[in-house]
Formats: C-alpha cells, structure tokens, sequence
C-alpha cells in the first residue's frame, strides 16, 4: 500500500484546498445552501398551513427563538440528558457489542491466514475493521432508535415540559452515546493491541551449536545460517564478527515482515546467542515524498508505459533503456539525515519473460545533483533487485562514489555535496531489457523518522471514534423527524453514500461523457481517469436487462437514448448533490496507515476533526430545528 | 413551597374545604379560540379535536375539565404544554405563550399515564427531572427526599420503575410533576389507576396545593373525584364547552330541601309528613340514608390498621347501635 492522497497541510488545505478552494469555503457554501433550501422549504410548508403571511412569522418566530436556544446551554440540563442516554445504552445491552468482539478475536485464529506474509497487516487490519464496523453498527442502533423510542413511550412527555430546550436534548443525546460509544471503542483498542501484540511476538534461537558458530567467526570471520522455525517461518542470518564486534548485535533477514537481533551474551564461562522478540513489524514511519517525473525511453522527458492496467496510476519503464523514474526531494539536510538518506522502494513489476523468479528483477539507482553545471553532479549507480510487494529498504550512505564530469574518474564524495538548495534527486531505472518497473510518486520516499506504534495506534483509532461521532450525530439528527427504523436506514444511506462518493462522481461523470448534449458543455470539466463508463441508473439498467455489457453502444433510438441519457444526468446531479453534502467517510479510515505501518500525520488529524466537528455543529442544529418544530404529544 | 396565595378580590370566594385558600382574579391560562384538528401525513383532516375553546383559569383555584372520553380535555392540557400546536387560537400561560421554554418553569405536568424512564429507579427519576430544573445538586438531594416521603415511596425508592405497580407509578409520576414547586399544576386524570386510599390521598394533595396557593387544572371523567375537589368546572363533550361555572352553584339542586336528623322517633317522622302534606309539598323519599362505598372501604383499612388480624366492623353497624334514625 502507498498513500495515494496527498494530505494537505491544514492551513493551507482549510484555506486554500487541492483546487484553490479551501474547505473553510466549501463548508461555509454548503452550509448556506442548505440553510437557504431548509428555510425556503419550511416557509412553503408552512404558508400552506397558515398562509402566506401567518406562515412567514411563524418561520421568522421559529429562527428567532432557535438563536438564544443554541447559543444559551445549560450544561447541568444537557449532562442530565447524557446520563439518561448513557443509561438507556446500558439497559439496551451495549455490553453485547463488546462480547461479539471478544468471541470474533477468540476465534480470529480460524480464518487469519497463519502462513501469512504480512501476519502484522493481516491481524492490524483484521483488529481495525472489526472494531470500525461493530462500533459504528452499535452507533446507528443506539442513535437512531432512541428518541422515537422515546416519543412513542411518550416519555418525552415529561421531558419537553420540563424547561429542556431541543438543542438540549439533541446535545445531550448525543453526548451520551458519544460516551458510552467511546468507552466500548476504548475497551476495543486495549484488546486489539493486546491481541496484535500477543500474536505477533514469538522466538527463534540460532539452529546451530554456539560453540559451532564461535567457531566459525574466529575461523573466517562470519558464520552464515538459519534460525530456528517457530511460528511457520525461519530467518536467515549473517553474523559477521567486525559488525558484531563494532555494533554489538547484527540483525536477521526479513521475514514475514520483520527481523530480529541477534547479540551475543556472556554467562559466566559460557557464551550463547540471544535473539529478540519481532521487530520493525509494528512501525509507523514518517514518509517524505518527492515529486516524480519520468524520461522515455530515448532519454527525453516523457511518460511511462501503460503496461495495459485498466488502472493508468502507475507507470511504466522499460528495462534496458534510457527510461527513468525520477524523484526529486526537497528539504534535505545533514541535521536531518545524519547517517544518510533512508529510501523505502515499493516497485511493481511487469515482466514480459519470466526472468530470474527468485532473485527478482535487477535495477540501478543512482542521486543526482539537480545542479548539472556542477563538476560533480552524479553518484555511481548501485544495482539493487526489486521484489514486488516487498518494501525495499536502500540507505543511501553519507560517503558516495561520484563521478567526475571533466576527468570520467570516480571520485569519493559527502552525500550532501550533491544536495543543492536542499534539493536532491533519485534516479531509478530497470536494468534487465524486457522488463518493466512500474511506479508512481509515493512508490519512493524517504523515511524520515520513526513514531511509535501505539501512538499511531491511537491516531487510526481517532480515526474510528470520528467516524462514530458522525454517526451518532446523523442517527440523532435523523431521529428528530423519522421514525426508528426510516431514520437508521436513511443514516446508513448517508453512510455508504459517504463511503462511495467518488464512485457517484465518476458515474457522473460518466453519464455526463456519454451524452451528446451534455459533454459539449461540461466535458472538459470531467476527470477522464475517474469517469465511470455505463452511464446512470436508468442506463444500467437497460443495460442489465438487454445483457450489453458497459463498452457497447446502447442501441436505442436516437431519442429514447438521449432521453434515457438526460434523465440519468439529472439523476445524478441530484444524488451527487446529496453526495457532496455527506462526510467522505473513507476520508476518516486510517486503518491502512495503521496496517502498512505509515505514521498517520497531524494534518490528517486535524483535518478529520475539522470535518467531524462541522459536521456535527450542522447536524446538531438541523436536529434542533426539526425537533422544535415537531408535535411530540400526537 | 413558598409561593404566595395569590390576593383574595373575588365576590363569588367560597371555600370548598377548611384548608381552601382564595382564589385571585390573575388569569394564569387563557385559551382564546383554541381549536385543534387532528390531521393524517397528507394533511387531511382527521378529527376535530377541539373547537374554539374559550376559557380562563384564575390563580389560586382548582379547575377541573370533566368528559367523556375523546371530548378533548387532555388535547387542551397538551396545547397548554405546547405538546401539541394549536391549529387556530391562542393558549396562553402565565401571559406567554405555551411553547414558551420559560414557561416551564413554573409548571408542573402529571401525564395520563405515567410516561417515566422505566430503567431509572425512584431517586434517581427525580434527580433527573430535578437536573432538568438546573437545581444545584444540595437542592436536588433535598427535594428528592422530601418529594418520596410525600407521596409516601420511601420504602421502593431504590427500586426500578419498571417494578413498580400502576398506583406507584402514578405516585412517582406526581412527584416529578411537584419537583420544581410548581405555581400551576396540570394534572391529567390524577386517580386513574389509584386504590381509594391513593385517590383520597391525591384529592386531599391536591386540596393541599391549593391550600399552598397553587394552581391546578385536572382534567377526569370521574365525577365523584372532580366534584370533591374542583371549586370550577367545564364540561366538554367532542371538543365543544358544554358548561363552565362553581362546582357548588352547579350542583345546588334549586327546588329541592333535605333534611338530615340522627335520633328522631317514628312519630316524628310521621309528623314531618304531616308537615310536609300541609304546606303543599311533595315528599320524595325517607329513608336510612347508605354511605358511599370509599366511605366504607377507607373505614375498613382504618379499622384494620388500627387492630391488627381483627376482621373490621363495617362502617353502617355502629350506626345501627344508636336509636334508629329519622
């Protein structure tokens, strides 16, 4: 996995966002459009009521009075609604929750693939999508039954009479589902890590005779073998007696994942090897990202290949030529990079023989000074093999071979001599003529640093517990003006609406594209890449029934295929419209940072809560309307 | 509770028991053309539900709503509530109007069924209403005691609602309407589902609140509840105000005399026929008069609290030991 979102930092994306519209704007219109549709609508409503100019005071009235109602919170009152909701949560059973997710971990032994690769990705994403799925379950039920639960008892009888506003009691609610959600979510993540961490720790020993290895290291200096097999896998290891000596331990190779080091302990008169528990397989590193241009293959600027993936993300080069991938990296320092710069490779590869299967496809990488006036402006190149779905680790070390542009000779030099203004590049290329690396810009970055594990932990769960928030805050909105069961199907609509929106844009788009009226006017406003072929719903399903697959013509009359076509944009329009207005839930899923070990960074975070927070304030006022202007005592 | 009796100017002051405070002429509700239409998700009319309602409520009086079901009486206690919305007209409280959050304040609502949160137990019901009055929490503790022994729960107070007997729940139910010392009490059908000493008990309560300088408004389709205590009343019947007046004004039958006498031989009462025939009247019944059967079930329970494993004498036999009456 790569990140292939750019993340913005938060000023810059509050204010000034991807395409020059900051999310502050974006909220501040929707807001507004929304309010203006809601008024207008409750006008109509109303002066149908009590006609025209009854109705207008009666709107007027209802958002003069909704003023001092938000803005004037008792907190006794709204932490008394709370409790209620807290206690009502627990009288309905929350606690089962917890118990499915303990049997589902119980058991997660039976279907977690144990001969695994990546058993620290597989049980880290299995943990956070259980816990995501169960808690925003529960947050539905619970937000979306309570208040028609509590209309239809009519125990809002005594409440309403009390001198409880509406924002109150929405807040209140809200509040107290946000708790109890909170400390099920809390219990859940103890365990998980718990689960995770118990699982992945195991053992190895060195599978030969200490005194065999000692030994070996006097003799010739290393000793070369395997490690023990436990847990389905074994490691191999070199113990070279220089590096042993100097740095005190020597590490393993990887293996599933991750490593172990090996030291060599003194006990009394006898000396054994101790190996320690997994490591670097519960991480959360840091990227830096460069920018990637591509030359093609004559060595000019251009493109990659399309190797035929439907998905154009990744390109292309072409072993055995001049084609490079290259990556040019800003800000980097010696205070920074003390030991070197830490590149982390993530290559795809697309073969067309089959090659050397187990060593994996050579390539050359090589840093360059952006500067080419530059005597010396080039390292040699290293060749590496790349492996596919393996990150591959390369430091570039302090001490370089550079090549002297006047002389032809190979010269040593500091890595920091190519650097100019903080500016390095990274040449990538494909040593074996027939086959191709394919790559986009976050395949390579630095690693900067290192967080620790829990913290990032903590942030993917953040991450959970937004998402819940939003859900409680839809379910009780939803709740002041649907009934139990309509409120929680229209939440989980917002909710697979939020998770899929860029599917609804791209079958927009799409419909838009196959419309000879339509794409004239809007077609270079349409991002070919995400357009979805096929057209609306109306189109499909034509399709479906005639059996014409998504590529083929439709094969109507001229004008029952523009009809269907101009509804079908309609259609969407519409359920784009309401799409734009639901949370990007993906937007708040950082399992897979968590799982492939990225470090979920601040800007992400702050953004999320943002969004949430925003969300949650329309939300909160929206149900305070709606339960303000509802009859509670029919 | 500490609110005053509100100023006594009215002419027509009657006392309807000993403990009776005077009512004042400050209206606390007035309904003008208060009219409600019940109406389907279309917007079609169902029910007309209450129609053009006119009444005021003064300070300091007990007002009783009497009818059938379905005549509209806790339809007008909702609109008073601002649980419901009026479909035309006013309902005015406390010279706001009922929606007014202020309002509530000063209000105190017993609903025709007890509609608490059956997972909460009795203390912390009222606690929580009590939070609901932003009552700081030393007040809360106090009141919350206070209200249990009142309406005499202090042996369940720790248990869930959802135990509790219908009577207890209405007992319950009363108190968190009581919780913010309310000046007006709303009170719909506060009997129902009682035993009789509970009724007798909300009837004296209620005689109670008044004596405090309350308001209240019951509505009830139990005469014999409404006549003990309401001093006005207005009988509704399919959302149209039928009668409104003084309880005793109504009930005082003009042309009709009774007299009552303990002690009296069977030649007296010869005579008093005799009397009766002379001045023209027409005598329309002698006889042994029967108590009612609250009189003789709350005896009973007296009887068998007084002496333990006795079975009670009936409340007529003592009667009977005196010289025979009339």
């Amino acid at each position: 996995m790569v990140i292939e979102r750019e993340i913005l930092p938060y000023l810059e994306w509050l204010l000034f966002g991807p395409q020059g519209v900051g999310a502050l704007f974006v909220f501040i219109f929707l807001v507004a459009i929304v309010a203006l549709l809601a008024i207008a609508g409750s006008y109509l409503v109303a002066s149908i009521r009590y006609g025209p100019v009854e109705g207008f005071y009666s709107v007027a009235q209802t958002i003069a009075d909704g003023v001092p109602d938000l803005v004037r919170l008792s907190p006794r009152r709204v932490a008394a609604m709370a409790y209620l909701a807290i206690k009502e949560s627990i009288r309905r059973k929350v606690l089962v929750a917890f118990v499915v997710f303990a049997v589902l971990l119980l058991y997660a032994g039976w279907f977690l693939d144990v001969k695994s690769d990546h058993p620290a990705r597989l049980y880290l994403s299995f943990v956070v999508t259980a816990t995501n799925y169960l808690v925003l379950l529960l947050a539905l039920f619970l937000s979306t039954f309570s208040l028609p639960n509590d209309i239809k008892n009519r125990t809002i009888y005594t409440i309403v009479t009390k001198p409880v506003r509406a924002s109150e009691i929405i807040l209140g609610r809200t509040l107290g589902f946000v708790v109890v959600g909170s400390i099920l979510l809390a219990a859940m993540g103890l365990f998980s890590y718990g689960f995770v961490v118990r699982n992945l720790s195991h053992q190895h020993q060195l599978d030969a005779d200490p005194e065999e290895i000692l030994a070996a290291l006097e003799r010739d200096g290393f000793w070369e073998g395997q490690t023990t097999l436990d847990r389905l896998h074994r490691h191999t290891v070199r113990i070279d007696k220089s590096q042993l000596e100097t740095l005190g331990a020597v590490t393993t190779e990887i293996e599933r994942g991750h490593w172990h080091t090996v030291r060599l302990v003194q006990e009394g008169q006898r000396r054994r090897f101790v190996l320690s528990g997994p490591q670097g397989d519960l991480q959360a590193r840091v990227p830096i990202y460069g920018k990637l241009r591509f030359l093609s293959r004559s060595g000019g600027p251009g493109t990659g290949v399309n190797v035929g993936n439907e998905w154009t993300y990744r390109q292309y080069i072409e072993g055995g030529t001049l084609a490079a991938a290259i990556w040019t990296f800003d800000g980097i320092t010696p205070e920074k990079f003390p030991d070197g710069l830490p590149l982390e490779l993530n290559i795809r590869i697309f073969r067309t023989h089959k090659g050397d299967i187990e060593k994996g496809v050579m390539g050359t990488l090589l840093v360059k000074c952006p500067d080419r006036g530059r005597r010396i402006h080039s390292s040699t190149p290293r060749n590496f093999y790349a492996r596919e779905f393996v990150i591959d680790r390369q430091l570039i070390p302090r001490k370089l071979e550079a090549i002297d542009s006047e002389t032809s000779t190979v010269t040593e030099v500091d890595l920091f001599d190519l650097v100019d203004n903080g500016k390095i590049e990274v040449w990538l290329q494909c040593a074996e003529r027939g086959q191709y690396f394919g790559m986009a810009q976050a395949d390579v970055y630095l690693r900067a640093a290192n967080r620790p594990f829990w913290l990032n932990f903590v942030k993917g769960y953040l991450g959970i517990w937004l998402q819940m928030v939003l859900i409680i805050a839809f379910g009780v909105a939803a709740s002041t003006f649907l009934s139990g069961p309509i409120g929680m199907i229209s939440t989980l609509g917002a909710v697979i609406l939020g998770f899929s929106s860029q599917f609804v844009v791209g079958v927009m788009e799409g419909a838009i594209q196959s419309n000879p009226v339509l794409n004239p006017i809007f077609g270079t406003m349409i991002n070919e890449e995400r357009a979805v072929p096929g057209g609306g719903p109306i189109e499909s399903l034509i399709r479906l029934v005639t059996q014409k697959n998504v590529m083929i013509d439709l094969d109507l009359p001229k004008a029952a295929e523009l009809t269907v076509k101009s509804l079908d944009a309609v259609l969407m329009a519409a359920m784009m419209a309401i799409t734009r207005m639901m949370p990007d839930f993906r937007y708040f899923h950082t399992a897979d940072y968590l799982a492939y070990g990225y470090n979920i960074g601040g800007d992400l975070i702050a953004q999320q809560v943002t969004v949430a927070l925003g969300y949650v304030l329309v939300l909160t006022v929206a149900g305070y309307f709606c339960l303000k202007v509802r009859e509670v005592g029919t | 509770m500490s609110v005053s009796t509100g100023q006594a100017g009215n002419t027509d002051q009657q006392a309807a028991s000993s403990t009776a405070a005077e009512t004042s002429s400050e209206v606390v509700i007035e309904t003008r053309g208060l009219t409600k239409v019940y109406r389907d998700f279309w917007g079609r009319q169902k029910v007309r539900a209450l129609k053009a309602l006119d009444l005021q409520v003064y300070r300091g009086e007990i007002f009783g709503l009497l009818g059938p079901n379905g005549s509209g009486k806790s339809t007008t206690i909702k609109l008073l509530l601002g649980l419901l919305f009026p479909t035309s007209g006013q309902a005015i409280v406390f010279g706001r109007d009922a929606t007014d959050v202020e309002n509530k304040q000063r209000v105190g609502y017993l609903p025709e069924e007890s509609y608490l949160y059956r997972f909460l137990n009795a203390e912390e019901t009222l606690d929580f209403y009590g939070r609901l009055f932003n009552m700081p929490a030393k007040q809360r503790r106090a009141r919350v005691a206070e209200l249990i022994e009142l309406v005499g729960l202090g042996w369940a107070k720790r248990r869930q609602l959802k135990e509790y007997s219908k009577g207890m729940a209405r007992r319950i139910g009363l108190a968190q309407a009581l919780i913010n010392d309310p000046e007006l009490v709303l009170l719909d059908e506060p009997t129902t589902g009682l035993d009789p000493i509970g009724t007798r008990q909300m009837k004296d309560l209620i005689l109670e609140l008044k004596a405090r300088g309350k308001t209240v408004l019951m509505c009830s389709h139990l005469l014999a509840d409404v006549q003990d205590v309401c001093d006005r009343i207005a009988i509704l019947h399919q959302g149209e105000l039928k009668e409104l007046g003084r309880v005793d004004t109504l009930l005082t039958v003009q042309d009709v005399t009774q007299i009552r006498a303990r002690g009296l031989p069977k030649e007296a009462e010869d005579e008093i026929r005799a009397v009766i025939a002379r001045h023209g009247g027409e005598l329309l019944a002698m006889e042994h008069p029967t108590t009612t059967l609250e009189e003789l079930f709350l005896h009973i329970v007296r009887e068998a609290e007084a002496h333990p494993g006795r079975r009670a004498t009936g409340l007529a036999r003592p009667a009977e030991k005196a010289p025979a009456a009339q």
